[in-house]
């Protein structure tokens, strides 16, 4: 276990854990937009700046993927903390100005004004990633990717076009903190009333039922494997983000190679 | 087994010596052949060639030729002047093929003097 | 081998080329062969010389002769009087600016005599597309006596030698190889070469691959060697067409001679090196992006820790080094870690290599001890500033440096006294500012390029450098107001403070030293809206000198607004009202009658 100090206050916790999580354990909020339990650090919102005090220096770091040290002083609303986290707000509160988690974080933190013009004033995603990365690192299915660069990056599907490898679980609509990423009912109604009985389901696609067999002549709500994630596993990929740890994705990987290979 | 050893490295490195010796330009002796319009005339262009020759055979790696123009003596001419590294430079006249080889092995490579071809000892030092 | 008396060594670098080199050299072989000259006298191509102000440019050796901005019709009269009757041609040589005598002798000529060659120790001097030539100038002897001592102690040597990365953050590369060295890993390890150069103005590390890829690689496998790797990559930019080609040839002819694959020479030790080819982004040159590019992924920053040396490609530890570094490692094997550590200063030991570009006289490549100051590099190496106009400033590091005025001249060039001036080393780019440059402009400039380079990831680097171009922009165009200048203020401190990757961080440099340096300027385009050096031209007032006018009429006629009057014989007006102050009509007027006020 490492001691360290956080606001003022001490808190033991275990090797490889980051600040965010012992200043969890503490009950103390530092806010976040872009990190999930169930994925790997992103740390690319910049807003759970934290300013750390290690041998007299100090330096802002992210909570998200900083892990702990021994004798490490942290403060968590520091005003160099806060100015940094105020300035990523603001930057985002002219990139999304409707958002409103983003509009009630501003609040929070006494932005009245915003200095910077805004570009597009419907604009409702802010980049977290969040739809990427549990697409390709929970779901495995990498329907969902960025596009472009810097300023004119944008979330999109490969080459532009309905990724054929979406299974329509819903898991990305789930975590988006802004409601930018809606499940378009299409996708999701494609699986349910594809003709023919030669067609394929969100589980033949991903490799764990053999194509085009299906016990209930694709009723997706009578879905059996439906039924046996949940009596296994008590999962299901947009549970496994509900469950919020890192274990419970790889539980989760564990049992999909198992059907796979039934 | 190895494609190449160090000894293979060594023998690159002795097989291009006169070539990174000239390009360094730090060389233990250095023949100067005159080439004016006068000294070609005269046929500097073989004694140019007797020297090149004589290098190769000798396999003499720290030598270097170069040439320059007209040396005011244009009478003596076909002219080389031959400066070992620390030592005044000598002026060779009249030259012949056969001549320039006798310099080359006596002079160049063996620090003597040929003292019945040389016409002075000591001016114009060019390094 | 042939038993030349002369070699020609034609400068075959980028530059060089694009001004016919290549040209130069086939019409030298042409002329040699008329004047049957040609057992006598070898014609080699070369890497950048390195004066590429003066290019294309020829050395005669054994004479060490210089001749300088070549024509081809000039080279029949060099043949028939330097190589065929001995005399070499003065009024092809170099003479000073303002001066009348030439110079015969490159290592007389100021540019190259301050320099101090150690990554560049082969420049000009052997052909880098023949291995031999490497190896005749002690080429992988370094690698043989590397491969005979342990791995412990190879990366003692270069601990000991002090060498620190020359990619920018000056890292001590022999701690960064142990730490590579101690990691753990459960299949293999790698060695990565950063040459994903990308600041405007630097071309260090492509002239080291186009002069001397060997170096790169011999420094790659000493390297391997030490950490226990058995596979190495370099990543370079595919707009190297050059120095990718000759590095294609290099490997190619390492791995004819076993120098690289199994067991090299003789010692057991396995190796291979890989080129993967980046696709121009700057970001690319982070090196987490870096890596993830090599990887085939989105060239995007990850957050470190955990650090390469633990977690690089595919995971597994990666010590990844730039050129000019791993350029360097061959010498210091060779010659030891005292020897290299009496070069440079306290913290800061060896060379460096910089880029001269700008308002400089002799632009080009120059290599110099650390600690040498600014001054020396400026005036005694790059020959002063043309037109006789005065030094105004100078950035160091590329866009995510600084710019150094001329009251810090006398700075010794070392990693803590860059970046205490608020700049940085970077890779090596200098680009060098007269009295006719906008410090506002130039940083807005600088940051152009990055706020187009940021991958975008983070939000401060997307969001933030974008906001800042867009305040510097407002202030350039004489509508920045003083509230700007302090939102833009605070913003480059944050974007600074809070960026993922070094890209962000180092963005807002150039705009944070021009505000600490530069600050009036910036407040003459704010309260007096005015641009002190004219470059801004919406902050100009063009007028006609009526004295100066010659009544030609061109202004009138390139004038898009016809916002310029005057018949024949009359001097011609411009209608403020009319002006887009678009400039034209300062630009195409021969007469210099259009003034700015």
């Amino acid at each position: 276990m490492i001691s360290l100090k956080i606001d003022g206050k001490l808190v033991k916790a275990e090797r490889g854990a980051t600040i965010l999580q012992a200043a969890q354990k503490l009950g103390l909020e530092i806010p976040t937009l872009c990190h999930h339990p169930a994925l790997e650090p992103y740390a690319a919102c910049r807003i759970c700046m934290v300013e750390v005090i290690k041998e007299r220096k100090s330096e802002l770091v992210t909570a998200c993927n900083t892990a702990v040290q021994q004798g490490m002083t942290v403060w968590t609303k520091s005003n160099r903390a806060l100015a940094a986290r105020k300035m990523n707000l603001e930057l985002l509160m002219a990139r999304a100005p409707k958002v409103k988690i983003i509009r009630a974080m501003a609040a929070e933190y006494g932005i009245k004004k915003i200095r910077f013009p805004v570009e597009n004033p419907e604009e409702d995603c802010i980049l977290c990633g969040l739809c990427v990365r549990v697409c390709e690192s929970v779901v495995g299915a990498s329907a969902i990717c960025f596009a472009n660069r810097g300023s004119d990056r944008t979330w999109s599907k490969p080459f532009d076009k309905a990724s054929d490898t979406c299974i329509a679980c819903g898991v990305c609509t789930y975590l988006c903190p802004t409601g930018a990423i809606q499940m378009e009912a299409e996708t999701a109604q494609q699986f349910r009333e594809r003709p023919g009985e030669h067609r394929e389901c969100r589980y033949s696609l991903m490799g764990i039922l053999p194509y085009a067999l299906c016990a209930n002549s694709f009723r997706c709500a009578q879905c059996e494997v439906d039924q046996r994630f949940r009596d296994h596993m008590d999962t299901h990929p947009i549970f496994v983000a509900r469950n919020c740890d890192l274990e419970s994705v790889s539980a989760y990987h564990e049992f999909l190679k198992r059907v796979r290979k039934e | 087994m190895p494609k190449l050893t160090l000894d293979d490295l060594r023998k690159i490195q002795e097989k291009s010596r006169r070539m990174t010796m000239l390009r360094e330009g730090a060389g233990k002796a250095k023949i100067t052949v005159h080439m004016g319009t006068c000294g070609i005339a005269a046929g500097a262009r073989d004694i140019m060639v007797a020297f090149l020759d004589e290098i190769e055979k000798k396999d003499a790696k720290d030598v270097i030729i170069t040439t320059s123009g007209c040396a005011g003596l244009c009478s003596r001419e076909p002219m080389a002047t031959v400066e070992l590294a620390g030592q005044a430079p000598v002026k060779y006249v009249d030259l012949t093929p056969e001549k320039a080889r006798t310099i080359f092995t006596d002079h160049v490579l063996k620090g003597k003097i040929v003292m019945e071809y040389a016409l002075a000892l000591g001016s114009e030092r060019t390094f | 081998m042939k038993t030349y008396r002369s070699y020609c060594m034609v400068c075959a670098g980028t530059a060089c080329v694009s001004n016919r080199s290549f040209h130069i050299k086939e019409a030298l072989e042409r002329e040699i062969e008329k004047q049957g000259l040609q057992d006598e006298i070898a014609v080699v191509t070369t890497g950048c010389n390195g004066f590429c102000a003066v290019g294309p440019l020829v050395v005669v050796h054994p004479e060490g002769i210089f001749y300088q901005q070549l024509r081809e019709e000039d080279i029949p009269y060099v043949v028939e009087e330097h190589f065929l009757k001995g005399r070499p041609v003065k009024r092809l040589m170099y003479s000073p600016p303002g001066e009348q005598t030439p110079i015969p002798k490159m290592n007389d000529i100021g540019f190259f005599k301050q320099q101090r060659l150690i990554a560049l120790r082969n420049r000009g001097l052997i052909d880098p597309e023949r291995i031999d030539e490497y190896i005749a100038r002690d080429g992988y002897f370094g690698l043989a006596k590397a491969l005979k001592m342990k791995p412990r102690e190879i990366i003692q040597e270069i601990k000991d030698s002090g060498l620190r990365g020359r990619g920018g953050a000056g890292f001590l590369t022999g701690l960064k190889w142990e730490l590579t060295r101690k990691a753990k890993s459960n299949g293999g390890k790698f060695v990565l070469c950063n040459a994903d150069e990308g600041d405007p103005g630097a071309f260090m590390d492509r002239s080291i691959v186009e002069a001397d890829p060997h170096s790169v690689i011999e420094g790659l496998i000493i390297g391997a060697y030490a950490i226990g790797a058995n596979q190495g990559y370099i990543y370079i930019r595919n707009e190297y067409p050059l120095a990718l080609k000759r590095l294609i040839i290099a490997l190619e002819q390492a791995r004819n001679y076993g120098l690289l694959g199994k067991d090299i020479l003789g010692s057991g030790f396995d190796f291979d090196i890989k080129i993967v080819r980046g696709a121009g982004a700057f970001v690319c040159g982070e090196e987490t992006a870096l890596m993830a590019s090599v990887e085939g992924r989105l060239g995007e920053p990850r957050p470190r820790p955990p650090f390469p040396t633990e977690h690089g490609i595919w995971s597994k530890p990666t010590n990844n080094n730039n050129v000019e570094t791993w350029a360097n490692v061959p010498s210091i094997i060779r010659r030891g870690a005292q020897w290299y550590s009496q070069i440079g200063t306290e913290t800061s030991k060896g060379t460096k290599v910089f880029s001269l570009v700008g308002k400089i006289n002799n632009t080009g490549l120059v290599e110099v001890p650390m600690g040498i100051t600014l001054r020396e590099i400026i005036y005694d190496i790059g020959g002063g500033i043309p037109h006789e106009k005065a030094f105004k400033a100078v950035q160091t590091g590329g866009p995510s440096g600084g710019c150094i005025p001329a009251e810090l001249l006398d700075l010794p060039v070392d990693y803590e006294s860059l970046s205490e001036a608020g700049s940085m080393m970077g890779s090596g780019g200098m680009v060098v500012l007269d009295e006719d440059t906008c410090m506002v402009d130039i940083a807005r400039y600088f940051l152009s390029f990055t706020q187009d380079e940021s991958c975008g990831k983070c939000t401060p680097c997307r969001e933030g450098t974008k906001m800042m171009l867009h305040l510097l922009k407002k202030i350039t165009e004489g509508k920045g107001t003083e509230e700007d200048l302090e939102t833009l203020e605070q913003l480059a401190h944050e974007v600074k403070e809070t960026s993922l990757c070094g890209l962000g961080k180092t963005a807002p440099n150039p705009v944070l030293t021009t505000l600490r340096y530069f600050r009036d300027e910036y407040e003459a385009h704010i309260k007096e809206k005015r641009c002190p050096a004219h470059v801004c031209r919406q902050l100009n007032t063009y007028r006609i000198d009526p004295d100066a006018c010659t009544a030609c009429g061109l202004c009138r006629k390139e004038c898009p607004e016809d916002a310029i009057s005057g018949g024949k014989k009359q001097p011609h007006l411009i209608d403020q009202q009319k002006c887009v102050k678009c400039g034209i009509c300062f630009d195409v007027c021969k007469f210099e009658a259009v003034c700015i006020d």
